[in-house]
């Protein structure tokens, strides 16, 4: 035992010379595999380090473009003339000059005088805003009506206290006098035609009538060119809505007959027959 | 010794039957094998027994397998062959279409700078907000439908609208932006033109919305310069003035690279080639000062205002150079905004492209044709009656005079038509008909802008009788403001007419300057009857208290400073009735300061003005001209002329 330990070599020399080759590859590939990987990891390291530096300078170059820009467009000499235009400068014309001539006096030549007049408008006036084409005129289409119920009781038209009973819903209309179907417009007597409607006190309610699915004067057109109190067919009802301004409605109305009227002159009786009847009220008291 | 006789007997007996064997190997090969072989016949082992190798079904299954890899062999070579031959064409670009891929690198705009580097038109980069309606809006409904968490898809859109048009500054405002946004297009705009750190933004929080380059053109001073810079298309491209002629110098070239792409959208490692960098367009420097054309173009649209005129221009050259410092018309675009929305500017440049006839302007190429010949001096006093018949038609002074004693400067200097066909006629009709050649009449001036106009000049084997009493006052014949500012600069370059130009230098992306040549001037009159016409011009801005001794442009002059220049008044042409309009005039004016060294010519012109250009009653142009020399002189520190120059005879007693 002790003669094979004697035996084993203590000396590094020697122990060195024993290692095999092998294990100084192996050690040699060990630590060139760590820096490899070493290599690797910090290089992607950098690699997104650098990723995120090119973004900033891209984002600084174009900001500083932008801001160039800015310093281009504030510089331009019209940009230049408006800010001096918004100081309240004005150019000067004509300046004189101080010349020395040769013998070393002092000469003025043309005439000082104070810049006057009014700063030139600018010359770079933003474009108006493309102004939208008008909307087509509203088409005269009755989101107000409202299907009433009404009993055929033709007499009762004849009582102006009557009418606010009759006048179930008319929503939208806020004491529109005699708006008739022109809704958006509440209170517009020209709409109608009839100045003087409106304005008589002795009209508390005129619930003039229409029937649903008449649109217009043209259905009955060249029936009734001059509404009055006359030919309608309903006295009781021309009598409310109607009559009470007097004769000077009917006047008016013969100047400027409006597509409504012929309609309740025309078709008062249908309208009173078919259960289903719009009233539109007249100035509320 | 029993046991070792024994022991050798089996120690014999293998070899004996070793030897039995070698000796009987056929007949033992042909029975069974036997265990008691020997090493060597063990290590050289027999073929096996053919035992089914050479059978029957052997056979047919090898030939059989043969046949069937033979067939397979047969069948592959033939579909190689097709793929590779007959359909390798189609495939191949059927495989690159499904494939590749080319992106384009856009070039950068090359900008267009004035003669101090100040930039006229320049490209920035920005960004167009894209969004795929239907497609996004699919997404968002899986995510809903995924997961509860997921945010409504319509209240995400709500979101998106507002974010665009918060950050937008509520141009487009959301309403707009939601449309667009609940379109059934597979594709919209949400915005062009928007600046690249707000697009960033906007797409950092919604990744719904995309961004594209988009390159913006600016045009830092609006209108400034707009009739020589021009405008730009929606794609790009040039559409008016440089920005169109010098399209191709400006636009660069685009690059491109090739590349193949998977079905995924993963490009594929090292399939990059046919990779061309962009071009950047060059830096186009023209000769304009951006200072002189603000105040120029100021002026004649204040002029144009005051006169009441149909429309008025000016032009400003170097008078050494010929360059172009600036040009100018009235009611000029912006390119800086809507182009489609300003169909009542002007979208031209009118100084180059509208010829009109000039009028006693012209009167100066007989001034100089008669001094240059010796035909009369500037004191010469001439009879001058109130009218002269020349070739069949009879032509008067616009004032009613008898018989004057007008001296050659008095002539120019009171602009009598009688006075200047009594000197063209010494001229006579060749001498003049070539020294309005030479004064570049007739012909383009090549300055370098589209759509310039040569002007009208009947060559003389066209001239009519009457043509010759026409020409020497200005009528019959039509220029542009270039040419006749350009008439001026022969007289103030000392005789020698150098073509106007209006491009300086192109600046390469890549730094290399190349300078515009400076044209070869060409000699139409000698240096002293150069300076001799300019001496006689003086008059028509001299001012005398008692109308005596005074021109016709005294508002013209310039205190401190010789001028010299000229008006005129030609009648409009009436289309309707082919003859002239008695009331309607083209009133110009072209001069030169100062005169006795002469740094500025300037021309103006007012179509059919009213009132005067400073809007004062009369017609003359010539306030406008004082107002651009005047300034222009003071702005440069031109130096005070030495004496305001000796008093001209224009009126003998």
């Amino acid at each position: 035992m002790l003669v094979r330990l004697a035996a084993i070599e203590v000396n590094p020399r020697t122990l060195v010379a024993r290692v095999p080759f092998v294990v100084l590859i192996i050690a040699a590939l060990g630590t060139g595999l760590g820096v490899t990987l070493w290599l690797s990891t910090d290089a992607a390291e950098r690699s997104y380090q650098l990723g995120n530096a090119r973004e900033v300078n891209q984002a600084l170059i174009q900001q500083k473009e932008a801001l160039e820009r800015d310093v281009l467009e504030a510089q331009a000499a019209p940009a230049l003339a408006e800010a001096a235009r918004e100081l309240g400068m004005i150019p000067s014309r004509d300046t004189a000059h101080l010349v020395q001539d040769a013998t070393g006096d002092w000469v003025v030549v043309g005439t000082p005088k104070p810049a006057e007049g009014v700063p030139p408008p600018p010359m770079n006036a933003p474009l108006a805003d493309p102004v939208p084409a008008a909307p087509p005129a509203p088409r005269v289409i009755e989101p107000l009506e409202v299907p009433v119920r009404i009993p055929p009781v033709t007499g009762r038209f004849a009582v102006p206290g009557a009418a606010p009973g009759l006048v179930q819903a008319v929503p939208g209309v806020p004491g529109g006098p005699a708006v008739l179907g022109v809704p958006g417009v509440p209170g517009g007597p020209a709409v109608l035609g009839v100045p003087g409607v409106p304005g008589v006190p002795g009209v508390p309610a005129a619930p003039l009538l229409l029937t649903p699915g008449v649109d217009g004067p043209h259905t009955i057109a060249g029936q009734v060119p001059t509404p009055g109190p006359g030919p309608l067919g309903v006295p009781g009802a021309a009598g409310v809505g109607v009559a009470p301004p007097g004769g000077e409605v009917a006047a008016q109305l013969g100047v400027d007959p409006l597509h409504l009227l012929p309609e309740v002159a025309s078709q008062p009786g249908a309208s009173l027959g078919i259960e289903q009847v719009e009233t539109v009220p007249g100035a509320p008291a | 010794m029993k046991r070792e006789g024994r022991r050798r007997q089996r120690a014999a007996k293998p070899a004996e039957t070793t030897k039995s064997t070698k000796s009987t190997k056929s007949a033992k090969a042909q029975t069974a094998p036997t265990q008691e072989r020997s090493a060597r016949s063990r290590r050289s082992r027999e073929a096996a027994p053919q035992s089914g190798l050479g059978s029957a079904s052997f056979v047919f299954r090898h030939r059989a397998g043969n046949a069937a890899i033979f067939l397979l062999l047969v069948l592959a070579a033939a579909q190689l062959f097709t793929l590779q031959v007959p359909r390798a064409e189609r495939l191949r670009a059927e495989a690159a279409s499904q494939l590749k891929v080319t992106d384009t690198d856009a070039a950068l705009r090359g900008a267009i700078v004035d003669r101090r580097g100040d930039k006229l038109a320049f490209t920035i980069e920005s960004r167009a907000l894209t969004f795929q309606p239907i497609k996004v809006r699919e997404q968002l409904e899986e995510a809903r439908a995924q997961s509860s968490d997921a945010l409504n898809p319509d209240r995400r859109l709500l979101d998106i609208a507002a974010e665009v048009a918060t950050r937008l500054g509520n141009k487009p405002d959301s309403a707009t932006v939601l449309k667009k946004l609940r379109s059934n297009e597979t594709f919209v705009y949400l915005a062009r033109a928007v600046d690249p750190a707000i697009a960033a933004a906007i797409t950092t929080k919604f990744p719904e919305v995309g961004s594209e380059r988009q390159d913006l053109r600016q045009y830092p001073g609006g209108v400034l310069a707009a009739n020589i810079v021009g405008g730009i298309d929606w794609d790009g491209h040039g559409l008016l003035g440089l920005e169109d002629s010098l399209d191709a110098v400006l636009a660069g070239t685009d690059g491109s690279v090739t590349y193949d792409r998977g079905s995924d959208g993963v490009v594929i490692p090292g399939s990059y080639r046919n990779r061309h960098d962009a071009v950047n367009g060059s830096t186009v420097m023209l000769t304009i000062d951006d200072d002189i054309q603000f105040y120029v173009q100021q002026q004649v649209q204040l002029a144009k205002d005051a006169s009441g005129a149909q429309n008025a221009s000016a032009v400003v050259l170097d008078a050494k150079t010929g360059e172009v410092l600036a040009m100018s018309n009235d009611n000029t675009f912006d390119p800086s905004q809507d182009l489609s929305r300003q169909q009542d500017r002007e979208l031209g440049n009118l100084p180059v492209s509208s010829p009109f006839e000039p009028g006693s302007v012209n009167k100066i190429v007989t001034a100089a044709a008669v001094i240059e010949s010796g035909l009369s001096n500037p004191d010469e006093v001439l009879q001058v009656p109130g009218s002269i018949r020349m070739g069949g038609v009879t032509v008067g002074d616009s004032w009613d005079h008898g018989v004057m004693p007008y001296t050659t400067t008095g002539v120019f200097g009171k602009s009598s038509n009688v006075g200047t066909l009594m000197l063209a006629q010494r001229i006579g009709p060749e001498r003049y008909a070539e020294m309005l050649r030479k004064f570049g009449l007739g012909q383009r001036t090549g300055v370098g802008l589209p759509g310039e106009s040569a002007g009208l000049l009947p060559p003389i084997d066209q001239w009519s009788g009457s043509t010759f009493s026409n020409l020497p006052i200005g009528q019959g014949l039509s220029m542009t403001l270039l040419q006749m500012t350009g008439m001026y600069q022969t007289i103030a370059n000392d005789g020698v007419r150098i073509r106007p130009r209006i491009i300086k230098a192109t600046v390469a992306p890549d730094g290399a300057r190349s300078e515009e040549p400076r044209p070869e001037g060409v000699r139409v009159v000698s240096a002293a009857t150069a300076r001799t016409v300019r001496d006689m011009f003086r008059s028509v801005v001299q001012r005398d208290p008692h109308g005596i001794q005074q021109g016709t442009g005294p508002q013209a002059s310039v205190e401190g400073y010789q001028i010299a220049g000229k008006t005129g008044t030609a009648q409009k042409i009436n289309s309707a009735c082919g003859c002239y309009y008695d009331e309607v005039y083209w009133i110009t004016f072209a001069g030169m300061a100062p005169a006795d060294d002469p740094r500025y010519v300037v021309g103006v012109m007012i179509d059919a003005p009213h009132r005067a250009a400073d809007g004062s009653p009369g017609s003359s142009a010539a306030p406008l001209f004082h107002n651009i020399s005047s300034w222009l002189l003071h702005r440069e520190n031109v130096p005070l002329s030495a004496d305001p120059g000796a008093p001209l005879i224009l009126q003998a007693d």
